[in-house]
């Protein structure tokens, strides 16, 4: 069952077309995230399913209901806006019972359910406080609070966590995993964090100057991303992209690019590509590079590292290969050498080949 | 100049606002040609400590040095620092030049000198084919550049950036981040960066300075702070994924002991007093099994992270969970795999002082 | 402060310096205030002699008297026999009575509307983006230029001499301040708290009143403060569109003036220091109302 339907909604504001023509679909108890980076859209998304905003064409239907000309409160959706809103007149509590004071629960209904929810989100010393008194995190735990307590069919997080600290948005992370479990509906969650959409979503979409790029699941688009712009955004680093060419070789097609040449045996499979493009591109996981101090079977092709930066976990090297320059991640403990000449090897995937003019990945 | 190439040094630094001290008694030298992050929570006195160096507070006790000199009753301007703010606030009305010159067209140098300064800064900043386009029309590297380029032309013996990519998108900042590197690795300018982000830190620095609640607990290369941390907060706050503390008992037989915990039982350590602690383990020092191994025990799986390159399994340990690396697709929610401990780089902590000590182990010695 | 410090660090001279210039800016300000009073509590022959007297050293309340309660002050006149003419107009209260209504009213209609006119600007973008300067561009015009197609207008539509007419002609030139100064207000509140608000189960019209409003209650006060400063000192309308019958505090205050005793500035200065304390009242009645940084925590930036 669908639990929202977003179906070709388009936004202007003045000359500027926010959303072009969207489709996607959330379904049932599902974690959807919508990653981009910022401006892409995703607040105006946001608040157009929400009823801030009256689409210009489009429509929007939540289980099945046409959504799309009803006034916010009708629609059974909560916001989570960016930069939170909470209201400052009101107390911790009176901000988290909001929703339910509007639709006109009892006081003890009330009572208990908002205790309820201070106590899953450990802010019940903050009930009796006023916002400008909150720590960042707590304001966002209210926030949040005010966001489920109404029990709503669908509850939207725009960025939730962009403005709290590294450290902080790492143990909040765990928690919204955990949160889905209270959510009945679903959660449409919005961040320009690759690795918290990953972390969180079931499947995720995303966006980029109002249109979706690409549509599945965090392993789907991690691994094989539909376009250069999807590929940049996963990564860290994201997947290195080097111009290629194909050439005919004794062996069988060969791949070759600054600095190195791989036979590919898929593509002996050449049938599945009539056309190829003259301006080729290949992507590489920074991951799949293997990096070793001397030459071998695996690593034949020189390079020289020009940067390292350690992480702790993992070390990430920009190499000079022929004259681009590519990052790999190695494990930490190897390569204590740091700079200098090293030997470099990968596996070229062939769906990983661009036509360099489109950006687009060829299947 | 100074001659020994001390930029920089706070000696027993202290400010305190209403009672409470934001910054307490903190000392630390920068020399030349160093980048030095100043890392911690917000509220930890590191932005407090930034604006005493820049001049706009003054300390309430303790001296300033800047290149060897105390410029405690000196001002801002007159101080030899450059400072880039949070979101590099390049004018967007002037263009590219005037903003690289503004500093200098404000100290009233002369025009030749300043266009000869101007195009020298932008060519090393590859800016010169945008001399002429205005602040407010650049992308997120052209403005960090003549943020930069605007501060470092005035020769600044440091140059302080308080978290300018705090803002940013995450996919900008990785991109910004090593041009910062490499600009000031380039240039020689000494450096001094605050943040929040420890991979930021890590990234970028040769030595980091982590702060909590004004006190700096630890200063050092990246990886000394990593593989070495001397408090509890130091490890916990270092590393993402974050460092495991695990409550364990050790106890001493003879010349050797054994640790045990909720799930391992009797492990061999090195020679060391019986004792509760709490073991300090990092996620990748956990190796995950499918089937048993020598001093694994079972553990079931209740969250998987998707880290994209890795996985990160949060599991069963006793009546907490754990956080283990494992390469993707190892296992799923409710699968049931096998730990075991890579006690080599891990260390305990004493939960009264929260002190760290070295695990001695029977292949590492103190 | 740390800026300034910077500019002229921390010496001595530096501190006598600032402190002097603040004392000068504040005996500037409070100077005619005090002539004011002091001048309320002189006798006659000490209103305007040169040298000037500071402070009388016969401070009475004849002014007053005259003031409130002109048949008594004659009959005191008579008995010191004085030579003071005082067929001055009837007590003062009338003006005071009137002043306020029109004062009050206008202020209420000025304030109301305005704060609506407001929010659909910025909410809705009502007339354009700079519809809220086009407004202000009416007060610009010196009120004077339209006196006389004023009276025309309110003579033809009988509004000359009323209540109704002052009331309106007030809210008239008011309206742009109020717009203006309450504009700025709800800008400060951004747009999402109204969008919560209406996510959680409110109309937009429920949204403004009950969560917009009492945020920017402070500045739409101060607004009302300040239009009730223009409405009660207001002269020209309340001269050229009254004939007599309503009176205010602006026109009472001229009037105290005789063909043979000259300007009676004392009573003027009594007259004068009266007519300040209902505006001090009333600042004073919403002060604690007065409050920064109410959406402080709330919101991000």
């Amino acid at each position: 069952m669908k639990l929202l339907s977003v179906d070709g909604v388009v936004k202007r504001f003045g000359s500027l077309t926010a959303l072009h023509e969207l489709t996607l679909e959330v379904r049932e108890n599902e974690f959807f995230c919508i990653v981009g980076p910022s401006n892409a859209g995703k607040s105006t998304l946001l608040k157009t399913i929400a009823g801030l905003h009256r689409p210009d064409s489009g429509t929007v239907s939540i289980r099945g209901r046409d959504v799309t000309r009803l006034a916010p409160k009708q629609r059974r959706v909560s916001l989570l806006f960016q930069n939170i809103a909470l209201f400052p007149n009101l107390t911790g509590f009176e901000n988290i019972a909001f929703p339910l004071v509007a639709a006109g629960l009892s006081k003890e209904e009330i009572r208990i359910r908002v205790h309820r929810i201070a106590e899953m989100l450990a802010v019940p010393h903050v009930l009796l406080r006023y916002p400008r008194t909150f720590s960042g995190g707590e304001q966002q735990r209210v926030a949040i609070g005010r966001s489920i307590v109404g029990e709503s069919d669908l509850l939207m997080l725009d960025e939730p966590l962009s403005n709290l600290d590294a450290r902080i948005r790492i143990a909040m992370r765990l928690e919204f995993k955990m949160l889905r479990k209270e959510m009945a509906g679903g959660i449409l969650y919005v961040t320009h964090d690759h690795i918290e959409a990953m972390s969180l979503s079931d499947r995720l979409a995303v966006l980029h100057q109002g249109q979706i790029q690409q549509i599945g699941t965090p392993e789907e688009i991690y691994r094989y991303p539909i376009n250069r712009v999807v590929a940049r955004l996963f990564g860290a680093p994201p997947m290195n992209i080097i111009p290629v060419r194909i050439s005919g070789s004794p062996d069988g097609p060969q791949l070759a690019g600054d600095g190195f040449c791989v036979t590919v045996n898929e593509l002996n499979a050449l049938g599945a590509f009539p056309n190829l493009p003259t301006a080729l591109a290949l992507g590489l996981p920074a991951e799949s590079i293997t990096v070793t101090a001397a030459r071998s079977r695996e690593t034949p092709f020189h390079g020289e590292v020009l940067r390292v930066e350690h992480l702790g976990n993992k070390s990430i090297l920009e190499i000079r290969l022929g004259g681009g320059i590519v990052k790999a991640v190695v494990a930490p403990d190897q390569l204590t050498s740091g700079l200098g000449p090293v030997w470099l090897g990968f596996i070229p995937d062939a769906r990983h080949l661009m036509d360099r003019d489109s950006g687009q990945f060829l299947r | 100049m100074s001659a020994s190439g001390v930029k920089l040094e706070l000696r027993n630094v202290t400010k305190s606002f209403g009672g409470l001290p934001a910054v307490d008694n903190l000392s630390l030298s920068l020399y030349q040609g160093e980048f030095l992050s100043l890392l911690g929570p917000s509220g930890c006195g590191k932005s407090t400590t930034l604006s005493m160096i820049a001049g706009f507070e003054s300390p309430d006790s303790g001296e300033i040095f800047v290149d060897e000199r105390c410029v405690n009753d000196i001002p801002t301007r007159s101080r030899g620092v450059g400072i880039v703010f949070q979101d590099y606030a390049v004018f967007g009305r002037l263009s590219v030049r005037e903003n690289l010159g503004f500093g200098l067209a404000a100290k009233g140098v002369p025009k030749a000198e300043r266009t000869s300064a101007t195009e020298d800064m932008a060519h090393k900043l590859g800016l010169t084919s945008i001399l002429a386009t205005r602040g407010d029309k650049l992308n997120m590297s052209e403005m960090q550049r003549v943020a930069l380029g605007r501060a470092i032309i005035m020769k600044p013996a440091l140059l302080l950036l308080d978290e300018p990519m705090s803002n940013l998108d995450a996919e900008v900042r990785l991109e910004l981040r090593s041009e910062l590197r490499q600009i000031q690795t380039d240039l020689g300018q000494t450096v001094l960066y605050v943040t929040h982000d420890q991979v930021e830190a890590m990234a970028m620095s040769d030595r980091i300075a982590v702060m909590n609640r004004g006190q700096l607990l630890q200063v050092g290369p990246p990886l000394d702070i990593f593989l070495e941390p001397k408090s509890k907060f130091v490890a916990e706050f270092i590393g993402d994924p974050p460092i495991n503390l695990i409550p364990c008992t050790v106890r001493k037989n003879g010349a050797k002991a054994t640790l045990t915990t909720a799930i391992h039982d009797c492990l061999p350590i090195g020679n060391m007093v019986s004792h509760e602690y709490l073991l300090a383990i990092r996620p990748h020092n956990i190796k995950a099994s499918h089937s048993p191994a020598p001093h694994s025990s079972p553990s079931r799986v209740r969250v998987v992270e998707n880290y994209g390159s890795e996985h990160v399994l949060h599991t069963e340990y006793g009546t907490q969970s754990v956080r283990v690396s494992v390469p993707p697709h190892f296992a799923a929610v409710d699968d049931e795999i096998q730990l075991v401990l890579d006690l080599q780089h891990a260390f305990l902590v004493d939960p009264s002082s929260d002190a760290m000590i070295a695990l001695v182990t029977p292949d590492r010695t103190v | 402060m740390p800026f300034v410090q910077s500019l002229v660090g921390r010496k001595p001279l530096a501190r006598i310096l600032k402190r002097t210039v603040v004392i000068f800016a504040m005996a500037l300000s409070f100077a005619p205030i005090f002539w004011l009073l002091s001048t309320s509590f002189k006798p006659y022959d000490e209103w305007a002699i040169y040298p000037p007297v500071w402070v009388s050293q016969r401070p009475t309340l004849q002014n007053y008297r005259i003031v409130f309660a002109p048949d008594a002050a004659k009959s005191f006149a008579a008995a010191q026999g004085g030579s003071l003419d005082y067929k001055v107009a009837g007590s003062a209260w009338k003006a005071f009575v009137d002043s306020t209504i029109i004062s009050t009213a206008a202020t209420f209609f000025s304030v109301v509307f305005g704060t609506l006119a407001a929010y659909s600007m910025v909410r809705f973008k009502t007339g354009g983006e700079h519809s809220a300067f086009q407004f202000l561009t009416v007060r610009m015009l010196p009120p004077i230029a339209v006196v006389v197609p004023m009276v025309a207008m309110f003579s033809i539509l009988n509004l000359s001499d009323t209540y109704v007419g002052l009331v309106l002609a007030y809210t008239a030139f008011t309206l742009p301040f109020s717009v203006w100064m309450v504009r700025s207000f709800i800008e400060d509140v951004p747009q999402e708290l109204e969008g919560a608000a209406m996510i959680h189960g409110m109309t937009q019209l429920e949204a403004f009143i009950k969560v917009t409003l009492p945020l920017i209650r402070g500045g739409v006060l101060a607004t009302a403060l300040f239009v009730f400063i223009l409405n009660w000192s207001e002269f020209l309308f309340a001269l050229t569109l009254t004939s007599g019958g309503i009176t205010t505090v602006t026109v009472q205050v001229a009037k105290y003036v005789s063909a043979s005793s000259g300007t009676l500035y004392g009573v003027q200065a009594a007259m004068g220091t009266v007519s300040t304390l209902p505006v001090i009242v009333f600042g004073y009645l919403i002060q604690r109302h007065l409050v920064r940084g109410l959406t402080f925590g709330s919101v991000k930036r």
